[in-house]
């Protein structure tokens, strides 16, 4: 017990001590979740709207005035119908359109509940919301202005309803955040355990720790146990930049997303042990994790859709533990189910754990060759 | 009873086809320092392996103080101290840490055994906090040889400690050696690519191409030596040694630094005849002298 | 070996903050000779050999290396010398004849003449059998050999080798010797470090760094007079014994 707590010290000791690793397992994947979702917001400009106004009375004239003054849209056509506005969207002709509802002033003033539709092309989702916001704010100043001069109730309302186009379940950092964090949960297990250990044997320190009654168990162990901690730590950070900056939803059981997310990263571990097992060099034991990280990305449902791939591609996707760990989070996230409705993908983790934890027993050398 | 005992012990690589270490045995007595001393590749490395139940020999037996190299693997590993090639300790952790976490490992703790080490780990004490990569080559040594010892071993496995390290900084470092086998009685199994380190061993073994030249003590190669040899100087040292290759009577002639060091067929050279024959080509300053060989002689006479 | 100067430091120092690495050291080597840069580890002689090879900046003085000056000129320096080093001498994973083709191709020599150059190379070496062979499975000695041939392939001015001779055997080491000869009767300069003393003795001059500076410079017997040694090796021992760091 002295012995594997004095060994895990000695990680973290290299750990810390090393900038790049602290960089890697600290930073980067905090980066990985803020980028997506906060910096890339491309600056919108120019941004081509057409209108709809099925009540041409003078406050739908009043607003779209003001949308065609404003710096940022660039008003195109005034359209009779949807069908148009479509048929612009699809030749790429506008950005954004903007629908009046009948009797627009006249609701306005009386019922309150004027209505307003905004349709985007959701192709390019981070624009799309940039591009909706700015047309969101420049109603709501006007009508922050009406009720000034005007003096009307407090409860008149505009009310706005956006529509995506191409993507109607639009939120793309929902989807991508679980994608995010099995990769970085793969980056950091498999990556930096398998160049963990493999350095002690570059190093030639892994002669010493063999020729020495050190029990292999600990060897391994004391290797696993800090990018466990370290994953763990990931996570909520990354959960917390979710739920609470992101407003990424977390509908159902956190336990139970932590239990699924726990039983990957133990995959993720096991896989690179594994990797280490059988590699000689750091630079090897680098590449490999690399070449991980590509089916992760393109066969895991990251970033395509699995059903719509072709078949060949559909069954090695199977085998990739970040496809069930995905499907599990989404599941859990977003749709808040039970724990007997992930049941499958945790049993096809827990399968591809025992695997690997067989196969690096089985490799691993308690002797140099 | 020797405590190592080797048999007949053979290591290929390639499939077979690389014979690193052919059919070698030896045996190590108590508190002896044993010598491997051999070129680079000669198959030094491959042994201390296989007796550091590092790798499996092809064939043949080896023992440890009665153990089994392969079937005793772990309860050998408790007994022996192994210091390898390579600088292999942890450059990103301070001296100290280095040292606790190698006496952790052996189940044990500095205080337990800090008269084994006192006299070198002193000499590096003032540098405890600094982070072993920063030391320089001298104390790195002493700190590797430190966590080596720190368990208190049976046997003290170094391969090449000498490597690439100055005349000076190798003296102190067999002189921590001689110290070590005195007061501590242990046993030292060391291998060096330098033939002037063989006078401070027992017994040494002279290998070459994973095969024995010899085993026995310096002395007792040397005694063995059985041609007549001489060391020759003159004002001319460079032509001299192709001058010395063209005379009859001359076996071998090598250079050894401030003499060459010549081998001759007796019954058709004399010393005098030889001084003749040089001077007639224009040597002038020449001086013979029959000498006892050194241990490199040797190596170069059981080479050919 | 003649009076032309082929090397020739100033008060040649190298600063890493505020540790002198290299202290001010000056000398001259003529060409052809063969010059002995002795030095505990950590003397700096390392330091030294690299601003000389022009791949280090010296931070203060200067040297004259094959008529171009380190500090400014020092691609012009590269191009005339040559250098090997115990650590990086061939790639592992060509044949020997690919080893040799492609330096001649670093050093833009005709295809015709490296053709040429090759196999008198191979043939002097006697190693005509080994031209397809991986260097790899080559003999550590024989490595060597190949190594120092290929470093004065093109015909430089100067030689620079580094512990040319480490961890090889007898033989073969004085074998090495020879070649070395050889290169300086052509009147290749060499600039040899080396730990063993007894290749000291085969240096028309020695120098002995300790701690950055130059404590001794001069032939192997006038060294011994001067510090009343039998061998180099005492008069090393007496020099670096005093030696306050390491490497």
């Amino acid at each position: 017990m002295k012995q594997l707590r004095s060994f895990i010290k000695k990680e973290f000791i290299h750990i810390l001590r090393d900038p790049r690793s602290l960089l890697i397992l600290l930073v980067m994947p905090l980066l990985l979740v803020i980028l997506p979702g906060y910096v890339i917001k491309n600056d919108v400009k120019d941004i081509r709207v057409a209108v709809i106004d099925r009540s041409r009375d003078e406050m739908t004239s009043q607003i779209i005035d003001r949308l065609a003054s404003n710096s940022y849209f660039h008003l195109t056509d005034n359209l009779d119908n949807e069908e148009e506005a479509l048929n612009k969207f699809k030749n790429n002709e506008i950005d954004l359109a903007v629908i009046f509802g009948p009797d627009f002033a006249d609701r306005l003033l009386h019922t309150h509940d004027a209505e307003i539709q905004i349709i985007a092309d959701g192709s390019e989702p981070n624009q799309a919301t940039v591009r909706v916001t700015y047309a969101q704010q420049v109603i709501a100043q006007f009508q922050k202005e009406l009720q000034q001069q005007a003096g009307l109730p407090a409860g008149m309302n505009i009310r706005i309803a956006n529509r995506m186009l191409y993507n109607p379940q639009q939120r793309s950092e929902v989807n991508f955040v679980p994608g995010i964090i099995a990769m970085i949960i793969l980056l950091i297990c498999c990556m930096m355990t398998s160049v963990a250990i493999v350095r002690e044997r570059e190093t030639g320190t892994m002669e010493i720790l063999l020729a020495s009654p050190l029990p292999t168990i600990v060897i391994v162990l004391a290797k696993l146990v800090p990018y466990l901690v370290i994953s763990l730590l990931d996570l909520a950070a990354i959960l917390c930049i979710s739920v609470f900056l992101m407003d990424i939803p977390m509908e159902g059981n956190l336990i139970l997303y932590l239990a699924v997310s726990f039983i990957y990263i133990l995959t993720a571990l096991m896989l690179g042990l594994l990797i280490s097992t059988v590699i000689k060099t750091q630079m090897t034991a680098m590449l490999i994790s690399l070449l991980l990280i590509i089916p992760t990305i393109y066969l895991s449902g990251m970033v395509f859709d699995i059903a719509s791939m072709p078949l060949p591609a559909q069954i090695v996707s199977n085998i990739v533990p970040a496809k069930w760990f995905i499907l599990a989070s989404r599941k859990i996230m977003i749709e808040g189910v039970e724990a007997s409705y992930v049941m499958k993908e945790l049993m096809i983790l827990v399968a591809e754990l025992i695997v690997f934890l067989l196969l690096a027993w089985k490799f691993f050398k308690t002797r140099l060759e | 009873m020797s405590i190592i005992s080797v048999k007949d012990l053979v290591k290929t690589y390639n499939k077979g086809r690389t014979k690193a270490v052919d059919n070698l045995s030896f045996d190590v007595e108590r508190g002896e320092i044993f010598g491997l001393i051999g070129p680079d590749g000669a198959g030094k490395t491959s042994i201390f392996r296989m007796l550091t139940t590092l790798i499996l020999a092809d064939s043949g037996t080896a023992t440890i103080d009665g153990m089994d190299v392969v079937k005793d693997f772990k309860k050998i590993r408790q007994h022996i101290g192994y210091m390898p090639g390579q600088f292999s300790l942890y450059q990103d952790m301070t001296v100290e840490e280095n040292l606790a976490f190698f006496a952790t490992v052996f189940n044990t703790t500095i205080e337990e055994n800090y008269h084994l080490v006192k006299d070198i780990y002193e000499q590096i004490k003032p540098f405890k906090d600094r982070r072993s990569g920063k030391l320089s080559g001298g104390m790195k040594q002493k700190l590797a040889l430190c966590c080596a010892l720190i368990h208190a071993p049976l046997v003290l496995f170094l391969d090449e400690p000498t490597t690439g390290v100055d005349p000076v900084s190798r003296k102190e470092f067999w002189e921590m050696l001689q110290k070590l086998k005195h007061d501590f009685k242990l046993t030292i199994i060391v291998s060096t690519p330098y033939m002037d380190e063989a006078v401070q061993c027992d017994r040494i073994a002279l290998i070459q191409n994973g095969r024995f030249l010899t085993i026995d003590s310096p002395d007792g190669i040397i005694d063995k030596y059985r041609e007549t040899l001489w060391a020759i100087r003159s004002n001319q040292m460079h032509r001299l040694l192709n001058d010395l290759r063209q005379t009859p009577g001359v076996l071998t002639a090598s250079g050894f630094g401030e003499t060459h060091h010549v081998t001759v067929d007796p019954s058709v050279l004399t010393q005098e005849s030889l001084k003749n024959s040089l001077a007639a080509l224009g040597h002038t300053e020449i001086e013979v002298t029959a000498i006892r060989p050194t241990i490199e002689d040797c190596f170069m006479d059981l080479q050919s | 070996m003649d009076n032309h100067v082929v090397i020739k430091a100033e008060g040649l120092t190298k600063k890493f903050g505020d540790f002198t690495a290299t202290d001010h050291i000056s000398f001259e080597v003529h060409r052809g000779e063969i010059f002995g840069f002795l030095g505990a580890n950590g003397a700096g002689k390392t330091t030294a050999m690299r601003m000389l090879c022009g791949l280090s900046r010296p931070s203060e003085g200067n040297a004259i290396v094959a008529g171009f000056d380190v500090k400014d000129h020092y691609e012009d320096v590269k191009r005339h010398i040559g250098y090997m080093s115990q650590k990086f001498s061939l790639y592992d994973d060509l044949t020997v004849e690919e080893n040799l083709k492609l330096f001649g191709g670093i050093y833009g020599m005709p295809r015709k003449k490296v053709a040429e150059m090759i196999t008198a190379l191979l043939k002097d070496l006697g190693f005509e059998s080994e031209r397809k062979t991986m260097v790899r499975s080559l003999p550590l000695g024989w490595k060597q050999k190949l190594a120092f041939s290929l470093s004065i392939f093109h015909e430089p001015q100067i030689v620079f080798l580094d512990e040319p001779t480490g961890g090889v055997d007898p033989v073969t080491r004085r074998q090495f010797w020879e070649l070395i000869y050889k290169a300086a009767d052509r009147g290749i300069t060499v600039f040899v470090t080396t730990h063993y003393m007894d290749e000291a003795e085969y240096c028309d001059r020695v120098s002995i760094m300790v701690d950055g500076k130059i404590r001794a410079l001069d032939t192997p017997d006038n060294l011994k007079k001067q510090f009343g040694g039998e061998s180099m090796y005492d008069v090393f021992y007496a020099l670096a014994r005093g030696a306050k760091r390491g490497d």
